[in-house]
């Protein structure tokens, strides 16, 4: 049974649509990952959930429960908060425990339960301290230490790591994570970073304008996005875009500005002359050597970063940049002029509207 | 650097000055009526611990102190509960917020005697319009500035109106320093409004609590208006305050020493108060 | 603002020290010395009966008292001419100054008098040594003549001063005068003088005066006038034409100077009797013929009908009539010139003579008889019983005049003109501190200018209360001043804001910013203001001294006098309180004003209504205040029990007084009525006051209030006063009315102190007063209820002469430093015995009056 149903949420203020027509299931024990950008509306939807916001029209039901318009308080889903939201007054431990004291939950109860998220967090010796005193990551494991002592439906993760430097974050990341698996609790997860979302969830949904624009698993996305928004924002570093058309219909080639790549397989018709896009990954471009390549397309080296393993090769193809990322030793020089290697069938084709237009076997 | 410090001690000067001859002058004066009789129009002579020695058996002095922390009594907690929920009322949206917000501030900075005066109106037994209303509801009129067992409360609901709003204001600031996000955490960990109340709002209200606790402590240590204008100290003294008592001492006995002595045990009586207020309630070091 | 009177208080103490009072530059008061009569005073026997006499001359060096020599026919040692006089002398010295003595003296020379009436009116007039009166000598046989006619006008003079203050002093001499009256009035009737002579006519008709003054009736009212109307026409010659109107007994008779009293009997007669010509007859010889002794620069012995003067001997007894005269009739009209003539003329007798030597002296009270000419070898200095009186008489009225008094000291200047026919048109007379007064002829009348004082115009400011109708009536009589005087301008500043003038003068002092004269001055704050040398003391000025004299009796000023015997502010308004009640509304509870405790709480219970019907009562008899400021106890308790207490106040000479019957019996009623909550337990805050909107029936108020009913009260509210309710039992004469005293003092930072005691002479006037009770307010004016100077003034409002009779019966706040402080110590102790009834009221004021006396000690 699924754990969290959105059916046909819309979320409006006044003449401001954040959220259209909204439906998802979310299932028990699953972490869905929300990403988008800013406005994509991901933040509202989880708010919509906690009953920080409310629903302008549809339903949102946990465990076939319509929770729409129940208060907060009686929805049993615990939150965590970006700034965390600590009581700034209270101890550690009263932080864990005030939620279960409001609840009325036997004294001996809060002990065990306050225990157990304590060990499980790593904060049994912060337990006389005040949140002032603690470290950003100890913060973040305060506040997720709070939503665990509920043993709630449902976890709520509200960008929880933008505020954390880069090191912590990828930390954090993985205990989030472990953390989850091991409670297997529901979870939806905001962020609004690709990375987060392709490491944490078991699906993601990728929002722009309050809309879905694809749902499914992380490899999913990233082998087959559903439009080039989704193309564009999965995958670090970004894919490579050329704007240009077919040959012919059904053509077997893409043309570009100085550039031509042979297509093979099926693909849907497309007009000849419709303007068409080519999305490329920057791994699955390679350096070739001079007259290796079957179609190769040629440019000039603009820039080169070195990034120990990997590097990324920038070069100017007529009026197009690409980013080839690479692992090879031997890089060339900027201001060379070489070839790079698209294969054919990395290739996505996006036409007019955004809409991958590529098969897939 | 010298130029600096040159600037601002001629920058401060004239304030420095101010504070010498209105401030630091009068006390000093005061201290030394202590040890003096002088009745403003002969020269003053010697008096020794004669003033001490009277204060320390005056029982109409010792009353006065005694009315003073009743009306405290009265007067801080309802202070602190008004000034809070008024607070937490008008950090609601609302319309015309802005109107009611001023509205509740303006009896701040109207004179004390025309406040007096005018609840002297609406106190009045007969004729006034508390007594009308209830009247009206079926109830007796209360004779409010009459009755010795009432004054005083009569008097400490109106000091409590007058001030409010200044203390509105502290609380609603610091209200706007109450992170939002905790607000809606505790809501998930589910609290109800009241429990929200209690457990986020008042307990990081508390550096507040304690300035508007501290304030309305000084403040009610130095009434004076209201039994000046509305009761003259009575009935039967229990309005009478240890500033009215210095105040007729000085202007109407002539007594200036004796009431220069009041003055100066007063002043440590709120010392001594504040500092006590400070150590049971606890100060609030930055949260 | 606390904080800047301490400031300005700091910045006196550094440089606090009082400051000198500063002095007159005039000279002192003059003295009235009784000694030198008394030397001449003895007793005797006289028709069994044991009485004074008067020994008729007294000769230089060594002033034995002597009777009639040889040449004279041995008439006798002494007559009832000069007894009379000097009954007269003793009973105006014993109304002025409370002079037990004085008094005594009186009854026993008017015990001679009468013993000397021979049973039909008619009298002897010597006695020798013995007590046996002569019948034989000429000047001496039983007779309707001068001496009777002195015999009735001491007698009368008796009535008047004794009937109000001695009564008993009355006793044996009602019949004499009766008879004696009865007698001379068969000579009136039948249009004859006197002894044929003006002067004892108009002696006698001064005698007939007094006694309707004290016991007015018609049938002797008409008798006087006709005696008036017998002098009027005896002006001889006219206003230019010799011998100018002079009063004589016949047209062929010669005028002399000796005894002109008729002017001030006419005088006195049309205030009186009310008829005006009277005071035309008698101006008209003071303004055509004595202005021309003042132009003269002398007074004649004798005119001759054509009007040729004779300037030699010149006596007392012929100038104290001319400066009795003078003020009888400045008195009558109120014009001031009359006065100053008075003091002029009156100058002679301290040495504005042709012998420049003084007549009067200060130290024995001797008077020399006369003058014979112009040098000082030429001055008889004896001193017989006849000059002594006269000059006396003179001197009492002229003293007593605060106009009049200041020109004593004055001399003519340039040389004296031997006709009365040619006269300069101005004389100039020159006073001791450089003041000067020029008399000048305009047609009819003699026009005075005058310069006081060496230097130029100089201002004084004047702080009346703040209230508007006082700050009117301060705008008004500084106007009047500032017209009449050019050398001395009068600013009116009114009191600046605050709770009290109490608190406002101090500020004033301590910034030693206070203005030369005050007219709010309250007992309260009078003691300190001494202790600090801040005000003048006034009875040593002479305008001021006179001014006390004329207006208030000594008893009226006892409770004013500080311990060192002096008085320091001079006691201007009263506002002495009665139960003023609504006539209706008692009338309709069925009862009359109460006039003791048992009626009162009566009213209390039956004034006391429901009207709304809402269970509650709202209204009332009274509303008696719940404050405990001291002052409010002015309304309520203080006024009740000063009904009963027998004249005893709170505090007197340090020590407390009012733990007594009286004080018990006030709280004890009041407690009664709020205990049965007849007595609203309310302070009306609101608006108008409860008796004039009908809340209350009665209230217990001064006279001030008067104004402000009339002006404001609804139509058809009748009102009458009746005074305050005394305990039961308590006899009529332990009744005193609380007033609170309003006085004017002159401070001491004042740079000016004689035009100050002059204008405070001024602000204290007859003519001033009169504008003072148009304002409801009263004077603290002797024997004001009476006075027809104020009758029409006092009848402008139906209830002020009920509080005019009043004002010589008031108890004022007393004059101590810590009477504040004691008030609010009664006060508290009214609050709990009273009001609440937490306390006994025997225990209150024991408590109260052993705190009072704690505070007392403290000093």
């Amino acid at each position: 049974m699924p754990s969290v149903t959105f059916d046909h949420v819309t979320k409006r203020f006044g003449d401001v649509v954040i959220v259209e027509d909204f439906n998802l299931e979310v299932a028990d024990g699953e972490l869905l990952v929300l990403v988008g950008g800013s406005g994509s509306g991901k933040s509202t939807l989880l708010r919509m959930v906690a009953g920080l916001e409310s629903v302008t029209s549809g339903t949102i039901r946990i465990d076939d429960r319509d929770i729409t318009h129940l208060a907060p308080r009686e929805r049993d889903v615990a939150m965590v908060f970006q700034d965390y939201a600590l009581y700034p007054h209270l101890t550690v431990r009263d932080n864990l425990s005030l939620g279960l004291k409001l609840r009325k939950v036997p004294k001996p109860e809060i002990a065990r339960r306050v225990a157990w998220a304590a060990g499980m967090l790593g904060l049994e010796a912060l337990l006389d301290r005040k949140p002032k005193q603690l470290s950003g990551g100890q913060r973040q494991r305060v506040a997720m230490g709070r939503a665990m002592v509920r043993e709630p439906l449902v976890f709520l993760f509200d960008e929880p790591l933008s505020n954390l430097d880069a090191g912590l974050r990828a930390q954090m990341r993985i205990e989030i994570g472990g953390l989850q698996r091991r409670l297997n609790t529901t979870t939806i997860y905001v962020t609004h970073d690709q990375v987060e979302a392709m490491t944490l969830g078991d699906r993601i949904v990728v929002l722009a304008n309050g809309t879905i624009q694809q749902v499914g698993r992380p490899i999913e996305l990233y082998r087959d996005p559903v439009n080039r928004f989704v193309a564009g924002f999965i995958g670090s570093p970004p894919m490579n875009f050329i704007e240009g058309r077919l040959d012919r219909n059904g053509g077997a080639a893409f043309v570009a500005d100085g550039v031509r790549v042979e297509l093979g397989g099926e693909r849907e018709p497309v007009p000849v002359a419709a303007p068409v896009t080519l999305g490329i990954r920057p791994e699955d471009i390679s350096l070739v050597a001079a007259g290796m390549a079957t179609s190769p397309v040629s440019g000039t080296v603009v820039l080169v970063e070195r990034l120990g393993g990997t590097s990324h090769v920038h070069l100017d193809v007529g009026p197009n940049r690409l980013m080839a990322a690479v692992s090879q030793e031997q890089l060339p020089a900027v201001g060379e002029r070489i070839e790079v290697y698209v294969p054919s069938a990395r290739v996505h084709l996006f036409d007019a509207g955004g809409k991958c237009r590529t098969a897939r076997p | 650097m010298r130029a600096e410090a040159r600037s601002g001690t001629l920058l401060s000067a004239p304030y420095v000055l101010f504070l010498l001859a209105f401030a630091a002058y009068p006390v000093a004066f005061a201290l030394a009526l202590v040890l003096m009789h002088w009745d403003l129009v002969t020269t003053p002579s010697f008096a020794g611990l004669d003033n001490v020695k009277l204060l320390a058996t005056d029982t109409r002095f010792w009353q006065a102190v005694g009315n003073t922390f009743v009306f405290l009594g009265l007067h801080l907690p309802l202070q602190i509960v008004t000034a809070l929920a008024l607070a937490v009322a008008l950090n609601r949206p609302m319309m015309f917020r802005a109107f009611w917000r001023a509205a509740f501030f303006l009896p701040v900075v109207i004179s004390g005697a025309v406040v007096a005066i005018l609840w002297n109106a609406l106190y009045a037994t007969d004729v006034g319009l508390i007594n009308a209303l209830l009247v009206k509801a079926g109830i007796a009129p209360v004779p409010w500035l009459t009755d010795p067992r009432v004054a005083m409360a009569a008097i400490a609901v109106m000091v409590t109106w007058k001030n409010v709003g200044f203390y509105v204001i502290i609380y609603l600031a610091g209200l706007q320093y109450i992170p939002r996000s905790c607000q809606e955490a505790i809501e998930l960990d589910g609290a109800t409004a009241w429990q929200r109340f209690r457990h986020l709002t008042l307990p990081l209200l508390l550096p507040q609590t304690i300035l508007v606790l501290t304030l309305s402590t000084i403040n009610g240590f130095q009434l004076f208006i209201e039994p000046y204008v509305m009761t003259g100290g009575g009935p039967l003294r229990r309005t009478f305050s240890v500033v009215l008592y210095m105040y007729t001492n000085a202007f109407s006995y002539q007594k200036m020493g004796y009431a220069a002595t009041i003055g100066v045990a007063l002043a440590m009586i709120i010392g001594t108060v504040v500092a006590i207020q400070r150590k049971v309630v606890g100060t609030a070091e930055a949260l | 603002m606390r904080v800047l009177c301490c400031a300005a208080a700091l910045s006196t103490l550094a440089c606090h020290g009082a400051p000198p009072v500063p002095t007159s530059a005039a000279p002192p008061p003059l003295v009235l010395n009784y000694d030198h009569l008394r030397h001449l005073t003895r007793s005797a026997v006289v028709a069994s009966k044991p009485v004074r006499v008067v020994a008729l001359y007294s000769n230089a060096p060594d002033y034995r008292p002597a009777g009639s020599p040889a040449r004279d026919g041995f008439e006798g040692i002494a007559s009832v001419d000069d007894a009379a006089r000097a009954a007269v002398l003793y009973l105006r010295a014993f109304e002025q100054t409370g002079d037990t003595l004085a008094r005594d003296e009186a009854r026993g020379l008017l015990h001679f008098v009468a013993a000397m009436e021979q049973g039909d009116g008619e009298f002897l007039n010597f006695v020798d040594t013995t007590g046996r009166p002569n019948t034989s000598a000429p000047s001496s046989r039983k007779s309707m003549s001068y001496w009777a006619a002195r015999g009735i006008w001491a007698l009368g003079e008796a009535h008047r001063v004794f009937g109000r203050a001695y009564p008993a002093g009355l006793r044996g001499l009602d019949a004499p005068l009766d008879r004696a009256v009865a007698r001379m009035a068969r000579d009136v009737d039948a249009e004859r003088l006197i002894g044929g002579s003006v002067t004892a006519t108009s002696e006698a008709l001064l005698g007939v005066l007094a006694l309707q003054r004290a016991e007015p009736s018609p049938a002797r009212g008409e008798l006087a006038v006709r005696m008036a109307r017998l002098l009027v026409p005896l002006a001889a010659g006219g206003a230019s034409q010799a011998p100018w109107s002079a009063r004589v007994d016949a047209p062929t008779s010669a005028w002399h100077a000796w005894g002109s009293r008729s002017v001030a009997a006419l005088a006195e007669a049309s205030v009186v009797l009310g008829h005006p010509e009277f005071l035309v007859a008698a101006k008209g010889e003071a303004d055509a013929l004595w202005s021309r002794f003042l132009l003269a620069g002398r007074i004649p012995s004798e005119i001759a009908p054509n009007g040729t003067p004779k300037w030699f001997p010149q006596i007392a007894y012929g100038v104290g009539p001319i400066a009795e005269g003078f003020v009888a009739i400045a008195d009558a009209t109120n014009d001031r010139r009359y006065a100053v003539m008075g003091g002029l003329t009156a100058a002679w007798l301290v040495g504005a003579n042709p012998a420049g030597v003084a007549m009067y002296d200060e130290k024995t009270g001797r008077t020399f008889d006369g003058i014979d000419g112009a040098s000082a070898a030429q001055v008889n200095r004896n001193s017989g019983a006849e000059s002594t009186i006269e000059s006396l008489l003179a001197l009492q009225a002229v003293t007593s005049n605060a106009d009049a008094v200041e020109y004593l000291r004055y001399k003519p200047a340039g040389g004296a003109s031997a006709s009365l026919a040619e006269l300069p048109v101005k004389r100039e007379y020159a006073g001791p501190d450089g003041g000067k007064v020029v008399l000048e002829q305009h047609g009819q009348r003699l026009a005075l200018s005058e310069v006081h004082g060496a230097t130029g115009p100089i201002t004084l400011t004047y702080w009346p209360a703040a209230n508007p109708p006082e700050v009117k009536l301060a705008m008004l009589l500084a106007d009047h001043w500032n017209r009449e005087h050019s050398d001395v301008q009068v600013r009116v500043q009114p009191l600046p804001a605050g709770r009290s003038t109490e608190e406002v003068l101090l500020a004033a002092i301590v910034a030693r910013a206070t203005p030369d004269v005050c007219s709010n001055v309250s007992s309260a704050l009078l003691s300190r203001l001494v202790r600090a040398n801040g005000v003048v003391r006034l009875d040593n000025l002479t305008p001021a001294a006179a001014r006390l004299a004329e207006r208030t009796t000594p008893a009226m000023l006892a409770p004013l006098r500080l311990p060192d015997g002096g008085i320091y502010s001079f006691p201007w308004k009263t506002n002495p309180e009665m139960l003023l009640y609504n006539v209706d509304l008692l009338a309709r509870a069925g009862i009359s004003p109460p006039r003791n405790h048992t009626e009162l709480l009566a009213a209390f219970q039956k004034l006391a209504r429901d009207t709304d019907g809402d269970g509650r009562l709202d209204k009332w008899a009274m509303w008696a205040s719940l404050k405990t400021t001291w002052f409010e106890r002015f309304y309520d308790f203080y006024p009740l029990y000063l009904a009963s207490s027998g004249g005893r106040t709170l505090v007197s000479n340090g020590r407390v007084q009012f733990d007594n019957a009286a004080a018990a019996s006030a709280m004890d009623v009041l407690r009664t009525g709020f205990a049965r909550n007849l007595l609203p337990k309310a302070n009306f805050a609101l608006g108008r006051d409860p008796f004039i909107d009908g809340t209350v029936a009665m209230k217990i108020i001064g006279p001030w209030f008067l104004k402000e009913l009339d002006a404001s009260k609804p139509a058809g509210l009748r009102y009458g006063v009746a005074p305050v309710p005394s305990a039961d039992g308590a006899a009529p004469g332990d009744a005193y009315a609380f007033a609170d005293l309003r006085s004017i003092a002159i401070f001491a930072t004042t740079k000016h102190v004689d035009a100050a005691a002059r204008f405070v002479a001024y602000l204290t006037s007859p003519e001033a007063d009169r504008l003072l009770i148009e304002a409801s307010q009263l004077p603290y004016r002797r024997g004001l209820a009476t006075d027809e100077r104020f009758t029409a003034t006092l009848a402008q409002s139906p209830a002020l002469p009920a509080y005019a009779r009043l004002v010589e019966h008031t108890r004022d706040i007393d004059i101590d430093p810590d009477i504040v402080e004691i008030f609010d110590i009664v006060s508290e102790a009214y609050e709990a015995a009273a009001i609440y009834a937490v306390t006994p009221v025997r225990k209150a004021l024991a408590k109260a009056a052993a705190e009072a006396k704690k505070v007392l000690d403290a000093r």
